[in-house]
Formats: C-alpha cells, sequence, structure tokens
C-alpha cells in the first residue's frame, strides 16, 4: 500500500492509543477516590475488583467522568411497568 | 445482589462449571495440534497454534450464543446461563492468543499470535502492517479478511471489559444488553474471516462447510425459541370496566410457580405459595430475566437466571438489599363457593410503583 494508506493507519492506531491511555490516566485514581461517589455499591477495598473494571474504564471513562464532575449517579432502568406506575401515581 | 460488588461470583458449583470448560479449551488444543501434525508433520507449529486457538474460541463462541435459545426452549438449560459470562471472557481470551500469541513470563505455555507469525517481518508496526498488507479493501474474495477479526475483537474485548456486574448497573441494562448484542455482529464478521481465510489460503472446503451448518444451527435455533416468545406476547390481555384483568383459574398455576401474562405492554408473574397469590412484574431487576420461570424459594421469588430474590407481597428484595420491582393489585372471584381451584385470579392492569406492598389473595 502507498505512503498516505500506512500514514492514515498510523494516525488512527495512535488516535485509539492516545484514547486508551487517557481514559488509563483517568481510572487509576477514579478506582481509588472518585468510585464511590457515583456507585455507592461500591463499597470497602476490593482490589482485585477495582483491577478488573480498568480496562472498561479506559473505554468508558467520559461517562464516568461527566457523572463525577455533575455530582451525578447511575439512573434507575425505565420498563413499560416502572413508566406506567409512575403516571399512575403522578398523574 | 448489589450490597458491595465481588470480584468474580464464584461459587462451589459455578467453580466446578469453570474447571469443565477450561478442561475442556485444554483438551481441545491439545488434540487440535495433535491431529493437525498427525496429518502433516510438515506444517509449521507456530500456525497451527494461531489455528487450533482461533477456532477454539469460535467454536466456544457456537456454545455461548445456543445458550440463549436453549434455556429459553428448555429450563434444563439455565445452569449453562449463570456460567455464560465466564464463557465470553474464556472466549476473548482465547481469540486474544490467536492474534497476539502467549508469553508471559514464567509460563512454560509459549505460542505465537497471527500478530506476529504473519506482520512482524518488515520494518512497520505489525499494528499497521495489519491494516495495510492486504489492501483489497474493495474486492470481495480477496478483501483482507484479517480486519473482520480485528472488528470482532474490539466487541469482545468491549464485552468482555464490561462483563461485570458494576457494568450492568452503571450503564443500565438496556443499554448494557445492546452492547452485548454485539456479539451477534461480532459472530458475522468472524464467519466472514474463517470462510475469506479459508479460501485465500486455498484450504479443504471442509471449513466452510463447517461454518455453514454451524451458521444454519445458531440461527435456526434463535428463530425457534424467537417465534414462541411472539405468540406469547400476541396474547395480551385487556382489563374489564373495573380495570382488572382475568388471568385465569388458581388450578392453573403449580405450588410456588408462576403463571406468566401480557398486561400494560409487559410481562406480569402471578405467583401461587403458602395458600396465597402475587402479581409482580416478570422483569428482573439485574438483567431483564424472566421472574415468572423462577420459583419461590424460602418464601422469595427467585430469578432462574443469577438467584436475585424478590419478597412475592411487595416486589422487594429481603433487606439488606434493595432491588424493588412493581407489583400488582390481585383478588380472587368466586370467594366461598365452588372449588377453590376454580376461583379466578384477576390482576388489576395499572401497575403499583416498585416495592409496593400489595395484600396477597388468600386461596
Ligand atoms: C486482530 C484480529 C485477528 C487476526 C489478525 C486474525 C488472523 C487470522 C489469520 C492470519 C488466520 C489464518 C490462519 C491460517 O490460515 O493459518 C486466521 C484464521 C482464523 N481465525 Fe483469526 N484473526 C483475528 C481474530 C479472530 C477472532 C476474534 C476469532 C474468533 C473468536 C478468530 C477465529 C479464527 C478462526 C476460527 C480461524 C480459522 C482457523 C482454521 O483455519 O483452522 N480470529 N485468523
Ligand atoms: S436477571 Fe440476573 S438475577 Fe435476574
Amino acid at each position: 500500500m502507498d505512503g498516505v494508506g500506512v500514514a492514515i493507519a498510523e494516525t488512527l492506531i495512535k488516535i485509539v492509543r492516545g484514547y486508551l491511555f487517557a481514559g488509563l490516566v483517568f481510572s487509576v485514581p477514579f478506582v481509588i477516590f472518585g468510585i464511590q461517589r457515583v456507585d455507592p455499591s461500591v463499597k470497602g477495598w476490593n482490589v482485585l475488583f477495582r483491577v478488573l473494571i480498568l480496562p472498561g474504564l479506559s473505554v468508558f471513562w467520559p461517562l464516568f467522568a461527566v457523572r463525577l464532575v455533575r455530582g451525578k449517579r447511575h439512573p434507575v432502568e425505565r420498563t413499560a411497568h416502572r413508566l406506567a406506575a409512575q403516571s399512575a401515581s403522578h398523574p | 445482589m448489589s450490597v458491595g460488588y465481588k470480584s468474580i461470583q464464584w461459587n462451589r458449583q459455578k467453580l466446578i462449571y469453570d474447571l469443565i470448560l477450561w478442561a475442556s479449551v485444554a483438551a481441545y488444543i491439545a488434540i487440535f495440534m495433535a491431529v493437525t501434525k498427525g496429518i502433516d508433520s510438515n506444517l509449521d507449529i507456530r500456525g497451527v497454534q494461531i489455528r487450533a486457538y482461533g477456532s477454539a474460541a469460535f467454536l466456544l463462541l457456537h456454545v455461548i450464543l445456543s445458550i440463549g435459545p436453549l434455556s429459553r426452549l428448555s429450563p434444563k438449560f439455565h445452569p449453562l446461563l449463570f456460567n455464560r459470562r465466564h464463557m465470553g471472557v474464556t472466549m476473548f481470551f482465547l481469540a486474544l492468543i490467536h492474534v497476539v500469541g502467549l508469553n508471559l513470563p514464567g509460563l512454560p505455555l509459549k505460542t505465537t499470535g497471527a500478530l506476529t507469525w504473519y506482520h512482524d517481518f518488515g520494518n512497520l508496526d505489525p499494528l499497521v502492517s495489519l491494516f495495510v498488507g492486504n489492501s483489497h479493501y474493495g474486492d470481495f474474495i480477496q478483501f483482507p479478511f484479517e480486519i473482520l477479526g480485528v472488528g470482532a475483537l474490539a466487541i469482545f474485548f468491549v464485552m468482555a471489559a464490561t462483563s461485570h456486574d458494576f457494568w450492568l448497573v452503571n450503564l443500565t441494562a438496556p443499554i448494557w444488553k445492546a452492547l452485548h448484542m454485539g456479539v451477534y455482529v461480532a459472530y458475522g464478521l468472524l464467519v466472514g474471516h474463517v470462510v475469506l481465510g479459508a479460501l485465500q489460503s486455498n484450504r479443504h472446503p471442509a471449513m466452510t462447510v463447517a461454518v455453514g451448518v454451524g451458521l444454519v444451527w445458531i440461527v435456526g435455533l434463535h428463530l425457534l425459541a424467537g417465534s414462541r416468545e411472539i405468540k406469547q406476547d400476541k396474547a395480551t390481555l385487556s382489563p374489564s370496566d373495573d380495570g382488572f384483568v382475568d388471568v385465569g383459574t388458581v388450578a392453573e398455576i403449580p405450588d410456588n410457580r408462576a403463571k406468566v401474562v401480557t398486561i400494560s405492554g409487559e410481562r406480569v408473574a402471578v405467583f401461587k405459595y403458602d395458600g396465597k397469590i402475587s402479581a409482580v412484574s416478570n422483569v428482573c431487576q439485574h438483567q431483564n430475566g424472566p421472574l415468572g420461570e423462577g420459583k419461590v424459594i424460602d418464601g422469595c421469588i427467585t430469578c432462574p437466571w443469577h438467584g436475585y430474590q424478590y419478597l412475592p407481597d411487595c416486589g422487594a428484595s429481603p433487606p439488606p438489599f434493595t432491588e424493588r420491582i412493581p407489583t400488582f393489585d390481585v383478588r380472587l372471584a368466586g370467594d366461598g363457593q365452588g372449588p377453590v381451584e376454580d376461583q379466578r385470579i384477576f390482576v388489576r392492569a395499572i401497575p403499583n410503583a416498585p416495592g409496593t406492598h400489595v395484600d396477597p389473595a388468600v386461596i
């Protein structure tokens, strides 16, 4: 393949690597200091649990960064019955 | 349930299933290598290793994709649902070894991956070479089949990385499920990866035929299970003037079990236990498992998928757990007259807020 193709491939790979690396830089302090503010079900100091979620955090870190900044937690899922119960109690 | 996350949820039974899984994988790889070497001893061992791990992952993917529809067709397969996650993570690692090999310090097991073997000669980064080595992107048969593998591996990585319960809660079940539906995209990509790979290296057509048989099996099983589900959901019941729905008789429900009916656009599980009737939303808060296919164990509705529990009369998990599902008002008609078994059960169409206590109807 020509030089342009190689350059495009190299750039894309660099972008993906950079994104994941930035994720890791965010995630390591996050699992130590911030995680309990976003999900109170994270209790105690289970190190293996924190290591297990690191790869996923490196992908989805912007979601957690936004929740951390806004002081929000994860939402509760909405099913047809939950919505119907809600509209029945607040008509 | 969510009273603090555990790292890996192992109990005796799950551990046994995992040990069987890993032993089968190890046996498969050993047999694959022995047989291939037996057929042609001139083959490069590294090529054989790459194919052994790739095919082990692909086969395991067939098992994983079969478990869902099989357990819809028969509850006998429910125990496998518990282990599907560990199978998925195992498959990801097999695929990863297929691609990058295995070379951990201190571990005697060393294998070569496709990335090193095919792309590590020139002065290009092997990863870059992977994308530019074969540039027939506009061609069908000559299409770089390895790129299809890259797509599948990326999907498996995201799925394995989000397999912990933490992700289910924090991404919410619908998004998590949508993400994990990506397994079907990955499967499609892999069918292309394997078939094109075999075609391009002019291998025996048996490989293509085997992939075709697998495809027919997976699609057929899903169509069969899906058509059953659609039939059940079509039979939606509508309420009469007082807002209650006639869901059938007491005799229809076995003790400690439920009858599932569709009301208000979703399934409702009507349970019979201790001479009482209670109705709750059929959807488990964990991963939307079908509560109505579970049993009442120790006084709690127990989800057949991963064992989350709810008290039948209030739809709440027993303390200290905090899950709550919607409940439904129930009543029986014909109280006191005729055989109790013939009493009809009525369920109010409008659900109560999750966790609301409802007096059970006493038979
Ligand atoms: C970056 C991703 C991937 C690359 C670069 C890659 C590379 C290759 C290569 C070069 C072959 C041909 C081997 C040969 O003919 O000797 C192959 C075959 C194969 N790959 Fe992949 N692969 C990737 C991902 C995957 C994934 C994710 C799976 C399955 C889960 C998979 C399953 C297979 C299978 C079943 C074969 C056929 C084995 C056989 O012919 O016996 N590959 N792959
Ligand atoms: S879906 Fe996992 S326990 Fe119900």
